[in-house]
C-alpha cells in the first residue's frame, strides 16, 4: 500500500501555493496506476447543518486490474470506498489492464463499463449508490457483474479463479459483428447510451456501446466502428451478491448481445472517444506517420433515436490525443490538446452542425499561435482538461487581498489545463473570446544565507517563475509551506533561509554573472565640447550627444575606480554616496582645492554630479560591497564649497541631464540578479550570490546554457581598444593623459588651454580619415548575463509537482492522464498513474484549493 | 526480488581468479545471463534454418565460477522441447527442464565457450562473411568478440573466439585476440554502426553523487572501435595482428554514463543516439551524436582516466540534441533504448525505457516514445506502466501495419505487450512470469518462469512461434509461445536450466504451495 488520501487546502497566493493544513490519516488507499476517471452523480448527503452534495468518481485502477469508488462531498474530505476487508478499500475487478471508465452523462446510473485493452474486454461494473462513508459489504453492488469479450471467443478472464465468477459473452458470437471485426483488436470503447427494461427482474439494463477495432488491412487502413446493444441483468439475489455468487458458484449478472446497430470507417490510430454532449463524441487519432492523425466528430443515435452514425473529420494542426469538451450552453465546443507544441486548437460546436475552429483571434501572454483559434500556453502542452460552468475563479495576491479572475455569472467558463510536466493553469471566458488566466505579481522565492550561495537554485527559482509562474523550485528547500494561510498558524518553514517577494511578472530580469571584475563603463552619452570653449569667445557650452562610448568617461571611470575600490587609507572606506566633478574647458587651474576628491576640474561652474541614485539603493543581503549603478549627471548648481567657479553659465543647459552611467562592482565573481527597468537601468538587486569554481547556470528550459566544464566562467575582456565603430558623432580621440598613451607619431592634445598640469583629458589624434563619421569607442565587458523579459501577466499556476505538505521534498512522477470536474465540490480531480495518485484542485470563492488523494 | 540494475550495480573491480570451472555443473547451464540473440546460418538469415542457433551469454556476476560462458543451443531442438500449446495460458503446461533435453536425450544445446565474466548484452553482426558477437565486459573494460557458425560441424566451430595456438587468456577459451581492450571502465553496451565500426557505451561516472551536488558538467564515455582494428583482430591470424593501445575514446557532454547506443540501421547511418545511466537529479536521458563526430578521434590518453576529468581537451563532444524527461519524470535512470526506423507507413521512433524516481527507491517505469525528425529529439508519447522496464524488442510477428514492442518488467518478472502503432502507446497483454512446478519430489512450489527478465529472442520454426527470454535472476531461459495472434494468449509454456537465484538457493529450497 503506498499512502492514504490526504488532504491539503492550499490557496493560490500569487500562483504559489502554500500548505494551509494537514488532515487526519483517513484510509489505505493503495491506487496502483489510477488511469480512467468518470463521475457519478449521488443523491446530497444530510448532516445536522447542511446539505451536502455529492458525487463518486470512479477510478480505473489499471495494474490493479480494477476500478475504485472515490466518494466526494463538498466539504467532506475525499474517502475511497472500503470493501468487505476492513480498512481496505474496495477494488472492484477489472482484468486486464483497464484504463478507461464510462458511464452515460455522468447521471446516477447503477452499470457502469470500463475498458481493459490488456484483455480486450469490457467489464460491466454494477456501482449503485453507497452511503457516504460506508463500507460496500453491508450494501448491494460495487462488483463486476458481466464481462465482454472484444476479440476473442474463447476468451478466458486470469482473475476468474480469484473472483467470483461473473458472466462473460464475446462480441464475435454475433456473425455479423465478427464477420466485420475478426481478428482485430479494440482500440477503444465507451457506453454511449443506457436505458433500464422496464418490468425486468432482477432489473435489466441494456448498455448502447461504441467499440473501434484497429485496422486489418495496414496502417492506413481505416478503424473499424461498431455501435453494438448489450443488456446486462442483476443478479437473482440482491441481497449480497459476492457472498452468494460465490457460495454458489454461479454467475453474479447476465449478459447478452442484442445485435449490431450500425457500423462505420473512421481514420486509423483511434485511441480515445470523448462525449461532447448527448449523441456527439469526439474520437482522436494519433497514428504515427504523417497526414493520419486527426479528430473525427461523431454522432451515434440513442436509444431514442433511429439514424445511423453520422460522421465529420476535422482538421487540426497536429497530433490531438486529447480534447476538453467546453459544455457551456451558449457556446458548446472543445479544445484540441496538441501534443506537439503548447497549443490548444478551439473549436465551436454549433447544435445540429459539424465543429468548427473558431475565427476569433485568441491572445495570450505567451505570445500569438499566428492562426485564429489557437491559443498558446506556456511552454509543456497540455494533456488533460476539464470544463467547469459553475466555478469560480479566485486567487489572492499576496497582501493585496483576492482578485477575482472569473466569476461564475460571466459568459463561459473555468478550464482547467494540466501541462504535461504537471503544472495546471486555466483559461477563461466563452469559446471565441478564451484567455489564459493571468496575475500581474508573483511570490519569488529566494535562499537566504547558505543555502542561496549557490547561484543555480536562485536562477533556478527565477526561470522557473518567470516562464509560468509556477512554484519555483531550490534543491532541499521545500520552501512552499512556509507560508500560511490566513487565520490558519504558519508551520515552521522547512527552509528558513528562504526570503519571499512579491515582484512584478511585468518586468526585466537579468540574471548576470561577474567574473573579477572590479568596475566597468558604460557610457551612455557623449559629452562634446562645444567649439566656441576653443576660441574662448564665449562662455563655455557643453553639449550632450549620445554614443556608445566617450573618452571622457574612461578618465572618469578610472579616478573612480581608485576611489571606490582602492580608496586613499585616509579617507575611509565604504560606498561613495556622493561625488562632485567639475567640468572646465579654459586654462584656469582647477578650482577645487582637494585633490583627493576626484575631481577634474572646469571653469563654467558646471558641476558633474556622480552620486547614487536615491531610492535605488542596492540589496547587499550581508555583501559589503557597493553596488551597482551610479548614474553621472550634469547640473548647473550648485558649485561646491571652497570652488571658484564663475556665475556665468547662461549657455549651459540648465537642466539636470544624464551623463553616463558607470558601474561599479564587487571584486570577487558573483552570480547577480537583479530587477531592471529599460528606462531607469537596474530598479533593484534581489540576489547576489558568490560563484565559485563548480558554480553552473543551467537554464536549458530558455534555450540558454551557461557551463563551466573546468572552472569558473569568463568575462570577455577586450584585448584593445576598438576603433573605428560608426557613428553620427564627431571624433574626439582616444582619451590620453600624456604623449606616451597615444603611441609612436602621436601626440595627446589637450582641449584650448589645455595641458597636462590640470586635470583635463586630452585626445589622441584619431587616424580615421572622416573626421565627422567616426570615433573611438570602448567596448564594454562582456559577461554571461541572460535577459528575461517576463510576460506581460503570469498565468494563474499551480506547480501540482510537488507533494504540498510541509517539509517534504518528496517528488512525484507527474505525466498526467485525464482530468474530470466534480461539480458536487467544484473540484477538477486529475488522475496521475505515474504518481500513483490524484490530484484535486478546488475552486471556491475565497481562493484555490489543491490536495493529494493517493 | 532483485532488479536488473544488479548488472550495472555491480562493481567493476574484480578480476578473474583460478577458481571453479562453470562447465562443472555441464556446459549446457547457464549462469545469471543477460544478454541473448538468434544466429542463423550466413545464407539463411531470413529464413528459419534447422540449423539456427540462440546464443546467451552467461554473465556470472556472482562470480561463483572463474569465467562467464557463452552458450549455442539449437532453436530446432528448444522448440520440438516446448510443451504443446494449451487452449488457455490458464491451462498451459509449462516444462521445467534443468538438462535442456539432455535428460530426454533430445539435448538442444550445441557449443560452449568460456568468456570473461560480467559479459553483458551481446551483439551479433556480420563481418566480411561470418557472424560476430560482440560482448561489452565490465569486469575487464574490454569488449570480447567470438566468431559463431551455426553450420559447424563441431562445436568448437559453432563457437569460437581463439585461433589455432593462440594461449587462453585467463580462465576463458579466449585468446587475447579477441579481446580489445578499453581505456575505460564499465563498457556495458556495444553497437554496430555501419561505416565506423562498433560504438561501445561505458555506463559509469566517475562521480555521480558529487556531481549532482556540485553542478559540475556531467560526462558519457564512448570507445568507438573502428573497423580496421575489427579487421586486425578477426582476420587470419598472422595478419597485422591488433595494436595494443586501447582504442579512442570519445567524451559526450551531458551523459552521466552510456546506458545503452542505438544506430538508426545497418547502412552507414550519419547519427546515433546515446541513452543516460543516471540514476538522480536527472537531466539528460538521450542524446544525439552525428557520426562524423565519433571519426577520426585521438588517441586515447595514456593509463586510465580518472574522475577529474583534466584531459578533456577536444574529445568532448557535444551532442547535436538531447531530450530531457526530467520536466515529466523527475529524477530517472534509463534502462533501454530501441531505435526502429521507418517502415511500413509507420514512422521512425526511438523508445526509450526509464526508470522514474519519485523517492529514492521507488518502483516506477516509464516507455517514452521519441522523435528525431528535423534533427530534433521530441516526447511523442508516454506510458507509464510497470516497475522497472527493461530493453524493449520489436514483436516481429504483429499484425501488418502495426507495431508491437515485448517490454520486459525486470523487477516485477513481467512482459509488456505494447502496441506503439500510434503515438499514444497501449498495454495489449501482460505476460506474467509465475507457474506451478511440481518438483521430483512430487512437492509443488509457484516458480518464477520470469526471473528478472533481460533479453528476448523471437523466433518461428514449425508452425508456432516462440520467444525467448533470458532469466537473469534464477538463470535459467524461458520460453513463450507467441504462436497466437492475440496476445492475451502468449504465456510460458518451457523453462530451462536449473534454477538457482543470486543467492545461491534454488526453487527447491522454497515454499511448498
Amino acid at each position: 500500500m503506498r499512502g492514504s488520501i490526504r488532504s491539503f487546502g492550499w490557496i493560490v497566493a500569487l500562483a504559489a501555493v502554500w500548505a494551509c493544513s494537514e488532515t487526519e490519516r483517513d484510509s489505505e488507499a493503495g491506487l496502483a496506476r489510477p488511469s480512467g476517471l468518470v463521475v457519478l452523480k449521488r443523491t446530497p448527503l444530510f448532516t445536522t447543518t447542511a446539505t451536502l452534495a455529492r458525487a463518486d468518481v470512479l477510478v480505473a485502477d489499471s495494474e490493479a486490474d480494477g476500478v475504485r469508488v472515490l466518494q466526494l462531498a463538498d466539504s467532506q474530505r475525499p474517502r475511497f470506498l472500503f470493501g468487505p476487508l476492513l480498512f481496505q478499500p474496495l477494488l472492484i475487478t477489472a482484468p486486464g489492464y483497464p484504463t478507461e471508465v464510462s458511464a452515460v452523462g455522468g447521471s446516477n446510473v447503477p452499470v457502469v463499463v470500463a475498458f481493459a485493452p490488456g484483455q480486450g474486454a469490457l467489464h460491466f461494473l454494477w456501482v449503485p449508490e453507497v452511503r457516504f462513508g460506508a463500507t460496500s459489504q453491508f450494501q448491494d453492488g460495487q462488483v463486476r457483474l458481466a464481462s465482454l469479450a472484444l476479440a476473442s471467443e474463447g476468451l478466458v478472464d486470469p482473475l476468474s479463479s480469484l473472483d467470483a465468477p461473473v458472466a462473460t459473452v464475446s462480441i464475435l458470437g454475433t456473425p455479423e459483428i465478427r464477420d466485420r471485426v475478426e481478428g482485430a483488436l479494440p482500440a477503444a470503447a465507451v457506453v454511449v447510451d443506457q436505458q433500464t427494461v422496464s418490468g425486468a427482474e432482477p432489473p435489466q439494463y441494456r448498455q448502447r456501446l461504441m467499440v473501434a477495432y484497429d485496422p486489418l488491412t495496414g496502417p492506413d487502413g481505416p478503424t473499424r466502428l461498431v455501435v453494438v446493444d448489450v443488456s446486462v441483468g442483476l443478479p437473482a439475489s440482491s441481497a449480497d451478491p459476492v457472498r452468494t455468487a460465490t457460495a454458489a458458484s454461479t454467475s453474479r449478472g447476465r449478459i447478452a448481445v442484442e445485435g449490431l446497430v450500425d457500423t462505420a470507417t473512421v481514420a486509423p490510430g483511434l485511441r480515445r472517444f470523448v462525449r461532447l454532449f448527448d449523441g456527439s463524441w469526439i474520437a482522436t487519432s494519433v497514428a504515427s506517420g504523417s497526414g493520419r492523425s486527426g479528430l473525427t466528430q461523431l454522432r451515434v443515435p440513442s436509444f431514442e433515436e433511429n439514424h445511423s452514425i453520422q460522421i465529420s473529420r476535422i482538421a487540426v494542426g497536429g497530433p490531438v490525443p486529447s480534447v476538453v469538451p467546453i459544455t457551456d450552453t451558449d457556446q458548446p465546443g472543445f479544445l484540441a490538446l496538441r501534443s506537439d507544441a503548447p497549443l490548444v486548437e478551439v473549436f465551436r460546436c454549433p447544435p445540429d452542425q459539424s465543429c468548427v475552429r473558431v475565427d476569433a483571434e485568441l491572445s495570450s501572454p505567451f505570445g500569438s499561435a499566428e492562426e485564429p483559434g489557437i491559443l498558446r500556453l506556456r511552454e509543456s502542452p497540455v494533456v488533460a482538461g476539464a470544463f467547469a460552468d459553475d466555478a469560480p475563479l479566485v486567487v489572492q495576491q499576496s497582501g493585496q487581498g483576492a482578485a477575482t479572475l472569473h466569476d461564475p455569472d460571466a459568459a463561459g467558463g473555468v478550464t482547467h489545463l494540466v501541462h504535461r510536466d504537471a503544472v495546471a493553469t486555466f483559461v477563461v471566458g466563452p469559446v471565441d473570446g478564451l484567455q489564459v488566466a493571468t496575475t500581474r505579481t508573483a511570490t519569488f522565492a529566494f535562499p537566504d544565507g547558505q543555502v542561496g550561495r549557490e547561484p543555480l537554485p536562485l536562477l533556478e527559482a527565477l526561470f522557473a517563475r518567470t516562464e509560468g509562474a509556477v512554484g519555483s523550485t531550490i534543491d532541499g528547500c521545500d520552501f512552499g509551506p512556509s507560508l500560511s494561510c490566513p487565520a490558519v498558524p504558519r508551520p515552521p518553514p522547512a527552509c528558513a533561509d528562504l526570503r519571499l517577494r512579491e515582484l512584478p511578472v511585468d518586468a526585466l530580469y537579468r540574471a548576470s554573472f561577474r567574473g573579477e571584475l572590479a568596475s566597468g563603463f558604460e557610457a551612455e552619452r557623449l559629452i562634446q565640447q562645444d567649439d566656441r570653449c576653443s576660441d574662448g569667445s564665449g562662455p563655455c557650452r557643453y553639449r550632450l550627444e549620445f554614443g556608445s562610448a566617450a573618452a571622457l568617461g574612461t578618465d572618469l571611470a578610472r579616478r573612480l575606480y581608485r576611489a571606490e575600490i582602492e580608496p586613499d587609507p585616509g579617507a575611509g572606506a565604504g560606498p561613495i554616496d556622493r561625488v562632485d566633478l567639475y567640468l572646465t574647458c579654459t586654462t584656469d587651474p582647477p578650482v577645487n582645492s582637494d585633490p583627493q576628491d576626484l575631481e577634474i576640474a572646469f571653469d563654467g561652474g558646471a558641476s558633474l554630479r556622480l552620486h547614487r541614485v536615491e531610492g535605488r539603493s542596492f540589496e547587499a543581503l550581508g555583501e559589503t560591497e557597493p553596488d551597482v549603478r551610479v548614474r553621472g549627471t550634469l547640473s548647473t548648481s550648485p558649485t561646491p564649497p571652497g570652488s571658484t567657479v564663475p556665475p556665468a553659465l547662461t549657455d549651459c543647459d540648465p537642466d539636470t541631464l544624464e551623463l553616463f552611467a558607470y558601474r561599479i562592482y564587487p571584486a570577487g565573481s558573483e552570480a547577480v540578479l537583479t530587477l531592471e527597468s529599460p528606462e531607469d537601468g537596474v530598479l533593484e538587486v534581489l540576489q547576489r550570490a558568490p560563484a565559485t569554481e563548480q558554480a553552473r547556470f543551467d537554464t536549458e528550459g530558455l534555450a540558454f546554457t551557461w557551463r563551466s566544464a573546468a572552472g569558473p566562467f569568463a568575462c570577455d575582456l577586450p584585448s584593445e581598444r576598438p576603433t573605428g565603430l560608426a557613428g553620427e558623432f564627431p571624433v574626439t580621440g582616444s582619451p590620453c593623459e600624456s604623449t606616451d598613451t597615444c603611441g609612436p607619431g602621436r601626440s595627446c592634445i589637450f582641449g584650448d588651454g589645455g595641458d597636462a598640469a590640470v586635470d583635463c583629458p586630452g585626445a589622441c589624434p584619431v587616424r580615421c580619415q572622416s573626421a565627422t563619421r567616426c570615433f573611438i569607442g570602448l567596448q564594454p565587458r562582456v559577461c554571461p548575463e541572460i535577459e528575461i523579459r517576463a510576460n506581460g501577466a503570469g498565468p494563474v499556476a499551480l506547480d501540482l509537482r510537488r507533494r504540498p505538505r510541509a517539509g517534504s521534498t518528496e517528488l512525484i512522477a507527474i505525466v498526467p492522464e485525464q482530468t474530470v470536474y466534480v461539480p458536487a465540490r467544484r473540484a477538477f480531480l486529475t488522475s496521475f498513474p505515474g504518481a500513483r495518485s490524484l490530484r484535486e484542485v478546488r475552486l471556491t470563492d475565497s481562493g484555490i484549493f489543491e490536495s493529494v488523494i493517493d | 526480488m532483485w532488479a536488473a540494475t544488479l548488472a550495472s550495480a555491480v562493481l567493476g573491480c574484480a578480476r578473474e581468479d583460478l577458481g571453479i570451472d562453470p562447465f562443472r555443473e555441464g556446459p549446457e547451464q547457464l549462469h545469471v545471463p543477460f544478454g541473448a540473440a538468434r544466429i542463423p546460418p550466413l545464407a539463411a538469415a531470413s529464413q528459419p534454418s534447422p540449423e539456427d542457433v540462440l546464443v546467451v551469454a552467461s554473465t556470472n556476476f556472482d562470480q561463483r565460477f572463474n569465467a562467464g560462458t557463452l552458450s549455442a543451443y539449437g532453436l530446432q531442438a528448444l522448440s520440438e522441447l516446448a510443451p504443446p500449446r494449451a487452449a488457455s495460458c490458464a491451462d498451459q503446461e509449462v516444462r521445467f527442464d534443468p538438462s535442456f533435453g539432455g535428460d530426454a536425450g533430445t539435448p538442444a544445446h550445441r557449443a560452449a565457450v568460456r568468456i570473461q565474466s560480467a559479459s553483458g548484452p551481446l551483439t551479433p553482426f556480420s563481418f566480411k562473411g561470418a557472424w560476430v558477437l560482440a560482448l561489452p565486459t565490465r569486469f575487464d573494460q574490454s569488449v570480447t568478440l567470438a566468431q559463431v557458425n551455426p553450420s559447424a560441424p563441431e562445436p568448437g566451430g559453432i563457437l569460437n573466439c581463439r585461433g589455432p595456438s593462440e594461449a587462453r587468456l585467463g580462465a576463458t577459451d579466449c585468446s587475447a585476440r579477441f579481446v580489445i581492450r578499453l581505456g575505460f571502465d564499465d563498457p556495458f553496451d556495444v553497437q554496430r554502426v555501419a561505416g565506423l565500426g562498433l560504438v561501445v557505451g561505458h555506463v559509469t561516472d566517475p562521480d555521480p553523487r558529487q556531481r549532482a551536488f556540485t553542478g559540475s558538467p556531467s560526462i558519457g564515455y564512448l570507445s568507438v572501435i573502428s573497423e580496421a582494428r575489427l579487421d586486425a583482430r578477426l582476420g587470419p591470424p598472422g595478419g597485422a595482428g591488433p595494436v595494443s593501445q586501447p582504442p579512442p575514446l570519445a567524451f559526450v557532454f551531458g551523459l552521466d554514463g552510456a546506458r545503452a547506443v542505438q544506430a538508426p540501421g545497418p547502412d552507414p547511418v550519419s547519427e546515433v543516439f546515446v541513452s543516460t545511466d543516471r540514476e538522480f537529479a536527472g537531466e539528460v536521458p538521450v542524446v544525439r551524436i552525428p557520426t562524423t563526430a565519433l571519426q577520426d578521434l585521438p588517441p586515447p590518453p595514456p593509463g586510465r582516466l580518472t574522475a577529474d576529468l583534466t584531459d578533456l581537451g577536444n574529445r568532448l563532444i557535444e551532442p547535436e540534441d538531447r531530450i530531457d524527461l526530467v520536466p515529466t519524470t523527475q529524477g530517472f535512470g534509463t534502462r533501454g533504448l530501441l531505435h526502429l526506423p521507418a517502415e511500413a507507413g509507420l514512422p521512425a521512433r526511438l523508445y526509450a525505457t526509464v526508470r522514474v524516481f519519485e523517492v529514492q527507491d521507488s518502483d516506477n517505469s516509464v516507455l517514452a516514445v521519441l522523435s528525431a525528425e528535423d534533427g530534433r529529439l521530441r516526447v511523442q508519447g508516454l506510458l507509464e506502466v510497470g516497475e522497472e522496464l527493461g530493453q524493449p524488442v520489436p514483436y516481429p510477428f504483429a499484425p501488418p501495419g502495426q507495431r508491437w514492442l515485448y517490454v520486459p518488467d525486470t523487477r516485477d518478472d513481467r512482459i509488456y505487450v505494447v502496441d506503439v502503432t500510434s503515438d499514444v502507446p497501449t498495454v495489449r497483454a501482460r505476460i506474467d512470469g509465475r507457474a506451478v512446478r511440481t518438483l521430483p519430489s512430487g512437492r509443488q512450489i509457484l516458480a518464477r518462469t520470469l526471473a528478472t527478465p533481460l533479453s528476448i529472442v523471437f523466433d518461428r520454426r514449425g508452425g508456432r512461434r516462440f520467444a525467448y527470454v533470458t532469466n537473469f535472476e534464477n538463470s535459467t531461459l524461458a520460453v513463450i509461445d507467441v504462436s497466437d495472434d492475440n496476445p492475451l494468449q502468449h504465456c510460458v509454456v518451457a523453462r530451462f536450466g536449473r534454477d538457482r537465484a543470486l543467492d545461491g538457493s534454488t526453487e527447491a529450497e522454497g515454499a511448498t504451495l
